[in-house]
């Protein structure tokens, strides 16, 4: 079955200015597919188009076989900045979802301690997120989301400001997350090695107007935590300098079409 | 509990010049003649201590947890008042060069609030503080929903801000002498006055608080499946909360404000006319009397009214 389905999707800035222009996107349920391309080249608006935030201009996306009209609770999304509100407490963030959508306030209670226990950080459940570490609300975003139980996961720029121990430990505990939930994910980022580390099928996106440039297999083993230092494998560099030629050639060769 | 030697310095400080204060002026008389003057001297100074003290020590024990910061609060607050009482007593009061009619000493001053106690402590601030708060409170009800309301899309926001921006800044005394010709009674326009007054940068902030809520927070509720009412209720308000009661807080000083000018042109009744009454017949003593009791309406309103909310409803925010 096909999670997410893209048919020839442009989207237009209110000057008439292509940001996306004919970007082809085939998910099927239960893979991790990043996109990596150049700054600024609508992989965040790409997101947003999915999530139903914004409506396209042109072309239609699919989720589940059915057309996007608005925001469900199908799909999950994790901003590019971490959102917690600050006027909750942890706890409460977490429940947010669960209550919105008419779950017990109990159940959602238990639920949302079970996720924070899984990202370790349930001591924190009862402070406010600003006692709490850059890495810690980046986990406790990641609960949010979780405790909802997406079918399909949009996260721009995941681990984006975090440090390397940190990354490479969300990273892993992430991996495995999404494989027991057999969730399916799109994940954005400019970091090549992450890309290639967590997915199963790498797009390289063009710059502005962005659309999609290549697409490459990643065929490395699925439960990748398992293999001790897979990250520094040859096999993983050899993907990296694959992806990371492509994305030279997407930078360099896409037409840099303006229209004003 | 441990203080460095500066806090302990002012604490110290703080606690030894109130009981310096009464020796002081127990031993040493007012300059102008007054007779019963012991029984005055003892009750002017037990009073202002006991007010400012015991309204500071609430004051320190709601608003602050650690007792290190509550010890320090209290007695910051209690030299800094008995330096300017200290200063008041001596150069006014004791050295007697100022003509002690036009410039009244602490003792005298305070011995209005005794003698006076039914018109002025009493009846004058139970009439200014009920017409304050009935329009301030009409404010309230009216400008937080209001510019909730307005504030919520961007159309309904073009329509209010310019309204605003033209009618806002009008000063609300200019609607006082009409509101006397109109309203039944000049209490209703004194309310009134204060109500337009304390309205505006009510309505405006909550305007602009609500209007520029962080577009990231309402789509990640969107996301999480929040209703456009729960977005209302759980995101918009919250966050837009400190706009809000930075609103309030200009609305409560502003209500004061109008109320005492409102009171001075027309009312028989209240602060502002006690102390105009009292101006026009040349009992100084008695003004500035009323000058002090408003001050003091003025911080208690704003420490246990306004404070005492803001530390609650904020209480998600850093403390610097």
């Amino acid at each position: 079955m096909k999670a997410i389905e893209v048919k020839g999707l442009g989207k237009k800035t209110v000057n008439g200015e292509y940001i996306l222009k004919n970007v082809n996107l085939e998910v099927n349920s239960g893979e991790f597919i990043s996109i990596v391309g150049p700054q600024a080249n609508g992989k965040s608006t790409l997101l947003r188009l999915i999530a139903g935030l914004e409506t396209p201009s042109e072309g239609s996306i699919k989720v589940l076989e059915k057309e996007v009209r608005g925001t469900s609770p199908e799909i999950g999304m994790v901003f590019q900045e971490t959102v917690l509100f600050p006027w909750m407490k942890i706890i409460d963030n977490v429940t947010f979802g669960p209550i919105s959508k008419g779950v017990d306030k109990k159940k959602a209670r238990e639920d949302a301690l079970q996720w924070l226990s899984t990202l370790g950080i349930d001591k924190f459940a009862e402070k406010w997120p600003y006692e709490l570490s850059g890495g810690m609300q980046r986990r406790a975003t990641i609960a949010m989301i979780m405790v909802n139980n997406p079918s399909i996961l949009l996260c721009d720029e995941l681990l984006g400001g975090l440090d390397l121990v940190t990354r490479s430990n969300i990273a892993d505990d992430f991996l495995k997350l999404m494989h027991e939930k057999g969730c399916t994910v799109v994940y954005v980022t400019h970091l090549l090695e992450e890309a290639v580390y967590l997915s199963q099928k790498v797009y390289v996106m063009s710059s502005l107007p962005g659309t999609i440039y290549d697409k490459i297999d990643i065929n490395l083993p699925e439960k990748r935590w398992e293999v001790p230092n897979l990250r520094f494998s040859k096999e993983c560099a050899h993907y990296v300098e694959t992806v990371r030629s492509k994305f030279e050639e997407a930078f360099t060769k896409s037409p840099h079409e303006v229209e004003a | 509990m441990r203080l460095t030697k500066s806090e302990a310095v002012i604490a110290l400080a703080g606690l030894l010049i109130w009981p310096f204060l009464i020796l002081l002026n127990v031993t040493l008389p007012d300059a102008a003649n007054r007779p019963n003057q012991p029984k005055e001297v003892f009750n002017s100074i037990i009073m202002i201590f006991t007010l400012i003290l015991l309204s500071y020590l609430v004051f320190g024990i709601l608003l602050k947890k650690q007792p290190k910061a509550r010890v320090i609060t209290v007695m910051n607050a209690a030299l800094v008042f008995g330096v300017f009482f200290f200063l008041w007593l001596v150069v006014v009061g004791k050295i007697g060069k100022l003509n002690t009619h036009s410039f009244p000493s602490p003792n005298t001053v305070f011995d209005v609030f005794y003698s006076d106690f039914y018109f002025l402590t009493y009846k004058s601030s139970r009439d200014s503080i009920f017409r304050a708060f009935a329009g301030y409170f009409l404010a309230l009800i009216t400008g937080i929903p209001g510019g909730i309301w307005f504030g919520r899309t961007m159309r309904r926001f073009e329509v209010a801000y310019p309204l605003a921006k033209v009618t806002a800044h009008v000063p609300p005394v200019v609607y006082l002498p009409y509101a006397i010709a109109v309203f039944p009674s000049i209490s209703h326009a004194i309310i009134f006055m204060v109500y337009i007054g304390a309205f505006w940068p009510i309505f405006i902030n909550t305007l602009f608080g609500v209007y520029n809520v962080d577009r990231r927070y309402i789509e990640f509720a969107k996301i999480l499946g929040a209703s456009e009412k729960r977005i209302l209720r759980r995101i918009i308000i919250p966050s837009a909360m400190p706009t809000i009661l930075a609103g309030c807080l200009i609305g409560l000083v502003l209500a004061f404000v109008l109320l005492t000018a409102g009171e001075m042109v027309g009312a028989h009744t209240g602060l502002g006319f006690y102390l105009m009454y009292h101006t026009d017949i040349g009992y100084f003593d008695k003004v500035v009397a009323a000058i002090l009791l408003i001050s003091f309406w003025v911080f208690f309103w704003i420490t246990f009214g306004f404070d005492m909310v803001q530390a609650r409803l904020l209480r998600w925010m850093r403390r610097i």
